[in-house]
């Protein structure tokens, strides 16, 4: 009888029950992922489909209608590619469904009968209708449009076809990139001054004119910058050169050192200032078993990692950093982004010569003479040279021209007569200088070679394809139909008695919407505006339906073409975690910035 | 009256032309609005876009493929639920009246729209021709406008003077309904529109000949109509009959069920299988049901209450692992939880009752979808798909919501409990189901799915969409209802616990429905979003309501040529779609101002 007792208090303890349970749950529940991941290797086996990552190196043999690779060689290439297309969307969209939707939140808050009831209209219309069905009937219009004819051959103001929208646009030269740090530095440079003349302002109480003192020297800083003053910024590269070849010496292992000794850290300061937490007078060193799971978690966790990163994954990690990477084609390493870096950013950086277009599978071309020695200055689409186009085999032959991509005064060359270049991938053949960061070009409609196609020349003004012009217009009206709401939520929690007073101060429309009811009511807005921001991010993938090729439909192309699902299936889910985490990431910071200091 | 106008110009000034920003943004929207409609008739009415693509598609539009002799089951099902809602309707009738003067006012405003649109509408218009000229038709004619013009003024005249006679009376809110509901009835019988008629060379007679609307089925609806109309009245006579509502409850939630089973197959059904192992489970499983519920608060039994829920897990454990048929295994686990719940609820007779009779009605559902689903289906249809268009949209909009809910529920809780391990995991399957767009959740369910089901078990393509649904909608609903949990004061929690309620009691009596009720709007805006959502799945290659009107009809040739006619199509897909949801969240939002969230 005692004996029995002593089995049901043991039965009834409840930290005892509270853990057995949630072990029991955890043990079921790896059991069945378990059982499953064993149904899925026992299906692939009888498909003759291995799960393996292999494909991501090998050439897929698609082309993709639009992106930074049109002809990838590798499926890693072909993500990338996806990848950059849908961000293209996204922070493009992003930009935009904000500004309009700000725009139809104040519009619906207006007093003016019509504006409101416009906007509300609009609201309910698109907020109503499937975002999928918006984007075919964007897709629809545009294709109402005729085909481009060979009589469109020439150069427009604004073209309109079933290809497309073409439109004048500022194209950058090989100095754009230097430009673009440029700016962001003056960007700074500014809001730093502003905050230094609101200081002097709020402590000597004098008119100080911060808005004026820093939109004067931005624009004076611009105007110094576009006439060249951008090449300062040249220091980068030329620094990162020599960092290349520092960290070009450094080993694959010391990269798995340093990502676990990280995690090391990491997973001890947060340790230590949980039991410094329970040290203090209210915990009185007191651990729960809640408290002790937590520390064994860390512990689990940092030891996870650490042997992870001491794995074949952490060293096909670390082979990737080192630049080695050969099975996955990766140019993705620490090195190869300081040579970028040195590249891009350099006073003169290197530029691209192309070819003549008129080449079907011919890969590369000898110079037979090189016309723009250095010291010339040329447009873009000037002849720099001419040479003979070959197959693989070296059996066709046809003779054509190598045209200039960018307008400026050629500094160096790096071929001369008889040597070989390549045709289709990124190699640099010439140094300019004097070239201005950007060029605004008119849209040019060309034929390709001798072939019918006709096509919207790469370059020169900016083409928006079908599918991204559908995708584009579809997300972000949707979008900032959602915003509007949150801003006008956001005004309307900002309570009447505010406005009021900003009002008796003397103050304006504009400055008491700048100065009192704005700053209140990004407080509110901020956190459903993030949320819709992760939604847009989400819908870009609805650019499959119209053929736009981000990842989702740049995947698809991928498994049709492998077979492997799963895979693709996991790289899609790496990479939207990884855009979503990054677009809450800073909400939370300017949340966080925003927060009411209370005191 | 010349108060009246004296007024109108001074609220107009005032609204409209306060200052030159103002006067400029009116004249600017005005101008905008004006001829984007201009626009979108002329678009609509010239002579290339042929809207006969549309309506000579309705049977398309609603089940796309499903076998004509099956088409009962269709109508059955839409009757029932026609029925179902007129016995709510009447049971849940409200009290609130609505003035003449407002149906008068109404009536007047729909005049004045019709009138806006017929004054702007464009005489010409042109279009794009097959060879890329335009052509410039005319497509509304002073004729036709004169035409439409005279009867719609009298129209307005009349219900604007109805204003000023002394004709008062109200009317009750929900009668309106049916009123609404009898003027698109009527409009079936009467109304004439061009049809397409072939000729005996299979050509299509020009003009096309003026048939009634509906014609194959004005019949079918007048019934429906007619047994919704008497539902409502069978409602209003049961109102008062005790836990009516309960039951009312218990029948939508079952319907749905039903309806999957009896449109999606036609199970034919093994007797003997059903005679041979289903009947003594059942038996078997009801009598056990009847003793616990029975006997669960006799002083004897709950001495060795524990006792009997170990050897109840045990011997649940031992069945799920063992070779006994799938009824006995999901009925073993169904007891299992269900005998956790009985003492909490089976205290007084009546709850006793009423545990029964879901008891009884969860057995026989169980029962009848395991048989039903185990069986070969009737139904043969080209194709895949069993069914597409409007009911499969229907059928996804419903399902994903039916199933995702309680999983959601069950998420959130998870999400918010006190055990580490289980948050962790809830919180894990929340965010990663939540980080990826449905789209890719659904090439999940269309390829990669049934790469982790075991050899030889193979879903249809709708079953498999549907349980990443529910996945998926159920991390959303998860995040909805902790937001609702989350707003919950700690001390309902505790004044739970103070008076010695067990944790499902705290859940479900208090904590729940109190989440519930502060989310409604987020959740009927989730239910939007999903239903939405649902027209998705044309990606993936389904026959939904959006792939018929996109794909199917702009690819039809035989009989009558309507390919590239995609955007008419598209325009109706989306009126469609706009109707449900716009009327969906205006109904929403009349339940929140009922409960009167937002007000404390």
């Amino acid at each position: 009888m005692q004996n029995g007792l002593k089995i049901l208090s043991f039965f009834r303890n409840v930290v005892f029950l509270k853990w057995s349970s949630q072990i029991i749950f955890l043990v079921g529940l790896l059991y069945i992922i378990w059982s499953y991941i064993q149904n899925a290797v026992v299906n692939l086996e009888q498909t003759n489909i291995a799960f393996s990552w292999g494909w991501l190196g090998e050439t897929p043999g698609v082309s993709i209608a639009e992106g930074m690779y049109t002809l990838p060689n590798s499926g890693r290439q072909m993500l990338q590619v996806g990848m950059l297309n849908m961000l293209r969307v996204t922070v493009t969209g992003i930009i935009a469904a904000t500004f309009l939707g700000t725009f139809l939140g104040i519009a619906r808050l207006s007093k003016n009968y019509i504006v409101e009831k416009t906007s509300t209209g609009l609201l309910e219309v698109v907020r109503n209708v499937p975002l999928l069905v918006q984007i075919f009937f964007f897709q629809a219009f545009v294709l109402t449009f005729p085909r481009l004819e060979v009589f469109d051959v020439g150069t427009y103001n604004l073209h309109v076809s079933a290809k497309g929208i073409a439109f004048p646009w500022l194209n950058r030269q090989p100095t754009a990139y230097l430009f673009w740090v440029y700016l962001l530095v003056i960007f700074l440079l500014a809001n730093k001054i502003y905050k230094w003349r609101v200081q002097i302002l709020e402590r000597e109480g004098r008119e100080t004119r911060p808005f004026l003192w820093s939109v004067g020297i931005f624009f004076g800083l611009l105007v110094v910058g576009w006439y060249g003053g951008y090449r300062v910024v040249g220091i980068i590269g030329f620094l990162a050169g020599y960092i290349s070849t520092g960290v070009d010496a450094l080993p694959a292992i010391f990269y798995q050192a340093l990502f676990s000794s990280f995690a090391v850290f990491i997973g001890y300061r947060s340790t230590k200032k949980f039991i410094d937490s329970k040290k203090s007078e209210e915990a009185q060193g007191i651990y729960s078993d809640d408290d002790y799971f937590k520390i064994i978690l860390n512990v689990i966790v940092v030891l996870l990692i650490v042997v992870l990163m001491f794995s074949s994954v952490g060293l096909g990690l670390s082979n990737f950093l080192v630049g080695d990477e050969i099975v996955f084609k990766a140019d993705w390493g620490v090195p190869q982004f300081f040579d970028g870096l040195n590249n891009k950013l350099y006073w003169n950086p290197e530029a691209k010569m192309v070819l003549d277009v008129q080449l079907d599978g011919m890969k590369r071309a000898d110079i037979i003479e090189w016309i723009a020695v250095p010291g010339t200055e040329v447009a873009k689409g000037d002849v720099i040279a001419t040479a003979t186009a070959k197959d693989l085999k070296g059996d066709l032959n046809q003779e054509i021209s190598l045209y200039a991509d960018y307008t400026g005064v050629i500094e160096e060359v790096f071929v001369s007569k008889g040597d070989t270049v390549k045709i289709n991938e990124k190699t640099y053949d010439i140094r300019v200088t004097d070239s201005k960061p950007l060029e605004l070009t008119r849209p040019r409609v060309e034929q390709i070679g001798t072939t019918k196609f006709k096509k919207y020349a790469d370059g020169f003004g900016k083409s928006l394809s079908v599918g991204y012009f559908a995708i584009w217009l579809g997300v972000v009206l949707y979008t900032a139909i959602f915003i509007s709401e949150v801003v006008r939520a956001g005004i309307m929690a900002v309570s009447k008695g505010q406005s009021e007073a900003g009002l008796s101060l003397g103050l304006g429309r504009g400055a008491l919407l700048r100065l009192i009811v704005l700053p209140q009511a990004i407080r509110v807005m901020l956190p459903p505006m993030g949320n819709q921001y992760l939604n847009l991010a989400k819908n870009t993938s609805l650019g499959i339906a119209v053929a736009y090729p981000e990842i989702v439909a740049v995947g698809q192309t991928l498994y049709n073409q492998e077979g492997q699902t799963l895979p693709v299936f996991l790289i899609w889910m790496a990479f939207y975690s990884t855009v979503s985490l990054t677009i809450s990431t800073i909400i939370n910071y300017y949340n966080r910035k925003m927060k009411i200091v209370e005191r | 009256m010349v108060d009246l106008i004296k007024k109108t110009t001074k609220t107009l000034q005032e609204s409209l032309f306060s200052s030159i920003g103002s006067s400029v943004l009116t004249i600017a929207t005005t101008y905008l609005v004006i001829n984007f409609f201009r626009g979108m008739l002329g678009f609509a009415l010239t002579s290339d876009k042929d809207w006969l693509a549309v309506l000579n598609n309705m049977q398309l539009y609603m089940v796309q493929a499903y076998p004509e002799e099956d088409f009962i089951r269709v109508w059955l099902s839409v009757g029932l639920t026609f029925v179902l809602a007129g016995l709510s309707i009447g049971i849940w009738r409200s009290e609130e009246r609505v003035q003449s003067s407002q149906i008068f006012n109404s009536f007047f405003k729909g005049g004045l729209g019709v009138l806006f649109f017929t004054i702007i509408a464009p005489t010409n218009s042109s279009f794009m021709g097959n060879d890329g000229s335009v052509v410039t038709e005319e497509v509304f004619s002073m004729d036709t406008r004169l035409g439409i013009l005279i009867p719609v003024v009298i129209f307005c005249t009349i219900f604007f003077g109805l204003r000023f006679i002394n004709l008062k009376f109200t009317v009750n809110g929900s009668d309106m309904v049916f009123f609404y509901l009898f003027i698109p009835i009527a409009l079936i019988w009467f109304v004439k529109l061009p049809t397409i008629q072939l000729d005996s060379s299979n050509e299509r007679i020009i003009p096309d000949p003026l048939m009634p609307i509906a014609s194959t089925t004005k019949i079918p609806w007048t019934v429906i109509f007619v047994s919704f109309l008497a539902s409502y009245f069978i409602g209003m006579y049961l109102k008062n009959i005790k836990s009516i509502k309960s039951a009312m409850s218990l029948s939508w939630f079952l319907l749905p069920l039903l309806i999957f089973s009896w449109i999606f197959k036609k199970p034919q059904i093994d007797m003997s299988a059903v005679l041979g192992s289903d009947l003594p489970i059942f038996g078997v499983f009801m009598l056990w049901g009847f003793l616990v519920i029975t006997f669960v608060n006799n002083s004897l039994f709950k001495k060795y209450y524990s006792y009997y829920l170990g050897v109840t897990f045990l011997l649940t454990l031992l069945g799920v692992f063992s070779g006994l048929p799938m009824l006995a295994k999901t009925c073993l686990l169904l007891i299992a939880l269900f005998s956790v719940v009985v003492p909490a609820v089976s205290t007084s007779s009546q709850g006793k009752r009423s545990l029964l009779i879901v008891w009884a009605v969860a057995l026989v559902t169980l029962t009848f979808l395991l048989r039903g689903g185990a069986s070969d289906t009737g139904i043969v249809v080209p194709g895949s798909s069993i069914f597409g268009g409007f009911s499969l949209t229907w059928l996804l909009a419903i399902f994903g919501t039916y199933v995702s809910f309680p999983l959601g529920v069950l998420l959130a809780l998870g999400r918010n409990s006190k055990l580490p391990i289980i948050r962790i995991v809830c919180t894990g399957i929340i965010e990663l189901t939540r980080s990826v767009p449905y789209i890719t959740w659904l090439f999940f369910a269309s390829v990669t799915l049934a790469v982790f089901l075991p050899a030889g078990v193979e879903f249809n393509l709708i079953v498999r969409v549907l349980m990443v649904t529910a996945f998926f909608s159920g991390a959303y609903f998860a995040e909805n209802i902790r937001g609702g949990l989350q707003s919950i004061p700690k001390g309902q929690y505790e004044a739970a616990d103070a008076i010695g309620m067990s944790p499902f009691q705290k859940i479900s009596l208090i904590i729940m429905p109190q989440a519930l009720r502060a989310v409604i709007p987020t959740l009927v805006s989730s239910a939007i979003t999903a239903f939405k959502d649902s027209s998705l799945v044309t990606i993936i290659g389904l026959f939904d309501f959006l792939t018929i009107g996109k794909t199917v009809i702009g690819n039809q040739s035989i009989p009558v040529n309507f390919v590239g006619h995609d955007r008419e199509n598209l325009i109706f897909v989306a009126i469609v779609y706009w109707i449900f949801t716009f009327t969906l969240s205006r109904r929403s939002m009349k339940v929140e101002k009922k409960l009167g969230l937002g007000e404390r």
